[in-house]
């Protein structure tokens, strides 16, 4: 699964370093890293990943939030969703706002690869 | 309530009457419960069937607590784990990393943070 | 591995240290804050953030101390969130006592990478810490400030919050309904596990470490077992209110394992001699333990007093902190056991099981099958009617058939209710080494105790008939029969008295036999005492056998104990002891030999709830003779009963044996019928027989005990009623009674 376009949103450093780990060993391509959901829109505009991974607990503006705005620039964007322990009640919220794939903290590595890949072979094979 | 319902929770402990103790608070909120007595017979039944939460007693005959969490993730089997026992047990055996479950309560189990923690994790 | 843990992934953890400690910068400020402005939502959130993203981050790199004092914080948070708790002084210590000690944690962590990068190593470190108590006291504060909580449901409610719902039926566990429906639920299993516990620490582990104070595993275990039911009693406390009447006894039983645990941990931890002052101790406690349950179990409302065995644990533990010594003996001195309250109170009530169905399920069951019985009994009755009285002879056979249909599977499923009410020996054997333990302790003699066919099994009704005269005839044994050692010696014997309690099946029934090397029952003696009381004339005297002498101990008031001990003296006579016995149709007959001993069998029925039996008429009545006790039925010509001091007796093969008619026994006629030829039962307590005369012998079969109530169940000579298949109710002869009767 070469040449997928991944976008990093997390206000942790560490988490982008885990997922940017596991995302370059599987050949993707990391396109943008932002900290919090604003900078994350902005990023969105100007980079257009396959592929967003999306913390939910940020300062200035939260994942889901993020997220619907992402989603109005562009409805068939893929979002990957980080919970926590703690989340559910947000995360039931973003599936009402169509977000189908969720990911539980703490994961490793290769469980994000393995989602993302889903992801994409879902759309392919519709 | 409902959207409980497809959830299963297998419940370890060497005492029944904490075994129903569990099980009588969990299902009211409309998850399905199953129990085993010790960490044998869970590891079975969890590489057999797919569950989505296990609560697990540390002292416990054959096999403990935390063999069977560190049975579980060597299979590969990543669900989230919450360990009831004394404050004392929790230390002499879980203070590392290798093993590390989802989270920790302590004995007796208060019922409302018990679901609060079940909502949480599922 | 206590205390500490291994990272390996040293550069993750950096990175998240930092992040954390960016976190953590600020946040006492701003729960001190909390203080004065607890509905400052934002404030509330960026609290809770912050805790929040130090809880995922250490999921991740495994530090799971961390993910489980940030856990307890955010949990706490969201009750302040839900408005759950009110924010005071108190909450807000213990929010902060958590943010310092994560504080330390984590800045502890940093600081051994520091060291550890300097030290120029690579790849995994192990990290360890010694803070545990402060952390214990830290959890236990934010846990504490959270009991107070309130359900404040109708608050969310009203406002109509998302999950307000949900929260509503989360106030349901909190509410008096909800535990007490819960504690009901979980009762029974709390007192079967108890009991289960308690059974294998005096019956096993104590006799174990009796014979060997140094055995480690049985110390390990004794304390596993103590800290199962410290575990069990925590959560059924839990459920109870701290107004419902048990209250204070489960708050006190409590305490008291709570504090015999600390006792043994210490035990353990220093690898102490399991002496005997502390086996004693075990015991007292054991005793304790079982009288709060007792309470509990029959709903007796009154404390357990707990002050007493409470005190004696605090002392030997504190006299054991405070010497250093390997043996738990020398620090003991002060402490003696006293027979109080507690003994007592264990004596009135007796609830334990010993198998895994309620007895209410069983007996349900077994009713059922009485039932059936019944009717059963009542298909051969209609068949003879329709053959007899309505001249139907096909029709007969027919209902004769399915009878006899119905008749197999009720006898099918008779046997399988049987089996299951089958229950091992065991569990009554098993209590006897403490009782003859107990008498040791207090006499002084020394005694063994030897079991055999403690897998034989018998009907549970029985087993629970069975205990009480049991423990009397080991105490009897124990307390009059073994002599104390010095007396052993002087007549050549093995210092050590000893007592075989042994069970085995014969002839469809259990016997249960009692034998001592003791010093036996003097028949003399029993005989110069019999004469004195009045109980029987010296001419009487005179003409009984050895064996009928010594039968005298069960005469009502007559006791052969010089002095009343302490130990059996609290108990009952034997006369008590037999009609305990003779009410579950069993007998007891005594062989003894002076200096050599005593022996006591007791022939028990298999099962209590069904018997065969031979139903006889006499005066208009019909009467069942339970077949075990029946040795024959003859036909005695009138001319062979012969009359001796207003006794009657005839010649059956050789022998003599007494004879009298049933009616004259039972008050309900004269024997005054002119037939020549006699129906005679014989029947025989073991050690005699009798020829009971009735006017007729009817038919064998089956029939359901059914005790009687009342001023019935006084009836001399009765031991229950039946009903027949023809729905009549008869009178069930209890045979052992009739010969004592007969012979007055």
């Amino acid at each position: 699964m070469k040449g997928v376009k991944l976008m990093i949103v997390d206000d942790s450093p560490a988490i982008h370093v885990i997922i940017e780990r596991a995302a370059i060993a599987n050949g993707y391509e990391v396109c943008a890293h932002a900290k919090n959901g604003d900078e994350a829109v902005k990023l969105y505009e100007s980079t257009r990943p396959d592929v967003i991974t999306m913390d939910i607990t940020m300062p200035v503006k939260d994942g889901l939030t993020a997220s619907k705005e992402i989603l109005a620039q562009n409805p068939c964007a893929k979002i990957l969703m980080l919970s926590a322990m703690g989340d559910e009640e947000i995360v039931k919220e973003a599936k009402d706002i169509g977000i189908t794939h969720f990911m539980k903290k703490p994961f490793k590595g290769e469980d994000i690869v393995n989602a993302i890949n889903n992801m994409i072979l879902g759309e392919t094979g519709e | 309530m409902k959207q409980n319902s497809g959830k299963r929770v297998l419940i370890v402990d060497d005492s029944e009457m904490v075994r129903n103790f569990h099980s009588y608070i969990i299902r009211m909120f409309g998850y399905q419960t199953e129990t085993a007595e010790n960490g044998a017979i869970a590891l079975e039944k969890l590489l057999a069937e797919e569950y989505q939460l296990l609560i697990t007693d540390i002292n416990m005959p054959k096999m403990d607590g935390y063999e069977l969490i560190r049975n579980v993730r060597e299979n590969g089997i990543s669900i989230p784990v919450i360990v009831v026992s004394t404050e004392e047990e929790y230390r002499s055996r879980f203070s590392g990393v290798e093993a590390g479950p989802s989270l920790h309560m302590v004995k007796p189990t208060d019922p409302e943070k018990l679901i609060t923690t079940i909502k949480m994790l599922l | 591995m206590s205390g500490g843990f291994y990272l390996d992934d040293i550069d993750l953890t950096k990175m998240f240290i930092d992040e954390w400690t960016e976190c953590l910068e600020g946040l006492e400020k701003e729960i001190l804050k909390l203080e004065v402005h607890s509905d400052d939502s934002e404030l509330l959130n960026d609290i809770f953030r912050r805790v929040h993203s130090i809880k995922g981050g250490s999921s991740f790199v495994g530090l799971s101390g961390i993910t489980r004092l940030s856990h307890e914080i955010e949990f706490t948070l969201d009750a302040i969130r839900k408005k759950k708790v009110s924010v005071n002084m108190e909450l807000i210590d213990s929010l902060l006592q958590a943010v310092d000690f994560l504080n330390g944690y984590i800045s502890r962590i940093y600081n051994k990478l520091k060291e550890y990068d300097s030290s120029g190593g690579n790849g995994t470190i192990y990290i360890e810490f010694g803070e545990e108590e402060k952390e214990k006291s830290v959890l236990e504060g934010l846990r504490q400030a959270l009991e107070k909580r309130e359900n404040n449901d109708e608050e969310d409610g009203k406002t109509g919050e998302t999950g307000g719902q949900e929260d509503a039926e989360l106030g349901l566990l909190q509410t008096e309904e909800f535990k007490s429906k819960l504690a009901e639920e979980l009762k029974e299993q709390f007192l079967l596990e108890n009991t289960e516990h308690i059974d294998r620490i005096e019956n096993q582990l104590l006799i174990q470490l009796e014979s060997s104070g140094n055995d480690k595993d049985a110390v390990l275990e004794m304390f596993r077992s103590i800290h199962s039911i410290k575990g069990g009693i925590g959560f059924y406390l839990a459920t109870i209110s701290n107004q419902s009447p048990y209250y204070p006894t489960l708050k006190g039983f409590s305490e008291v394992v709570h504090t015999f645990e600390s006792l043994l941990a210490l035990v353990r931890d220093r690898g102490l001699t399991y002496g005997n002052k502390l086996i004693d101790l075990s015991y007292e406690v054991m005793d304790y333990l079982k009288t709060s349950m007792n309470a509990v179990a029959s709903e007796e409302c009154n404390d357990v007093p707990t002050a007493h065995i409470l005190d004696k644990i605090e002392r030997f533990l504190s006299n054991l902190q405070s010497v250093s010594g390997n043996d738990t003996e020398s620090y003991a001195k002060t402490l003696r056991p006293e027979p109080g309250k507690i003994a007592d109170m264990q004596q009135k009530s007796n609830i334990m099981q010993s198998i895994r169905v309620s007895q209410e399920k069983l007996d349900k069951m077994m009713n059922m099958i009485s039932e059936l019985l019944i009717a059963k009994n009542t298909f051969m009755h209609i068949a003879s009617r329709l053959n007899l009285d309505y001249n139907l002879p096909e029709m007969s056979k027919e209902v004769k058939e399915v009878g006899a249909y119905i008749n197999r599977i009720s006898d099918d499923l008779q046997n399988a209710i049987m089996s299951i009410r089958m229950v091992e020996i065991k569990t009554i054997f098993q209590r006897m080494p403490r009782v003859v333990r107990d008498i040791s302790q207090s006499t002084g003699k020394k005694m063994e105790l030897i079991m055999e066919g403690e897998d034989t099994e018998i009907d549970k009704t029985i087993i629970e008939q069975i205990s009480d005269p049991l423990v009397h005839l080991i105490r009897n044994a124990a307390d009059h029969g073994i002599e104390a050692p010095e007396e052993r010696l002087s007549k050549g014997k093995n210092e050590t008295g000893r007592i075989v309690l042994r069970a085995y099946n014969k002839n469809k029934h259990v016997y249960i036999e009692i034998e001592d090397d003791g010093k036996g029952i003097d028949a003399e003696s029993l005989k110069k005492k019999a004469i004195e009381k009045g109980f029987i004339t010296k001419a009487e005297a005179e003409s009984m056998s050895r064996g009928q002498l010594i039968n005298l101990i069960f005469l009502p008031g007559f006791s052969t104990a010089k002095q009343i001990t302490e130990v059996s003296g609290r108990g009952v006579g034997m006369d008590i002891v037999k009609s305990n016995i003779e009410k579950i149709n069993g007998n007891i007959t005594i062989e003894s030999e002076v200096d050599k001993g005593t022996k006591m069998i007791i022939q028990l029925p298999l099962t209590l709830a069904v018997s065969r039996g031979l139903t006889v008429e006499a005066s208009g009545e019909t009467y069942i003779f339970p077949l075990e006790y029946i040795v024959e039925t003859v036909k005695i010509s009138r001319n062979n009963i012969h009359t001796f001091n207003d006794k009657y007796f005839t010649h059956l093969r050789g022998d003599v044996i007494g004879v009298e008619w049933l009616s004259r026994i039972f008050l309900t006629g004269r024997c005054d019928d002119e037939k020549e030829e006699l129906n005679a039962v014989i029947i025989s307590n073991g050690a005699e027989k009798y020829a009971i005369i009735v006017d007729k012998l009817k038919s064998e079969q089956e029939f359901v005990v059914k005790t009687l109530d009342g001023h019935l169940s006084s009836i001399p000579g009765i031991s229950g009623s039946t009903l027949l298949g023809n729905g009549r109710v008869v009178l069930i002869v209890n045979p052992a009674d009739i010969i004592q009767l007969a012979q007055k």
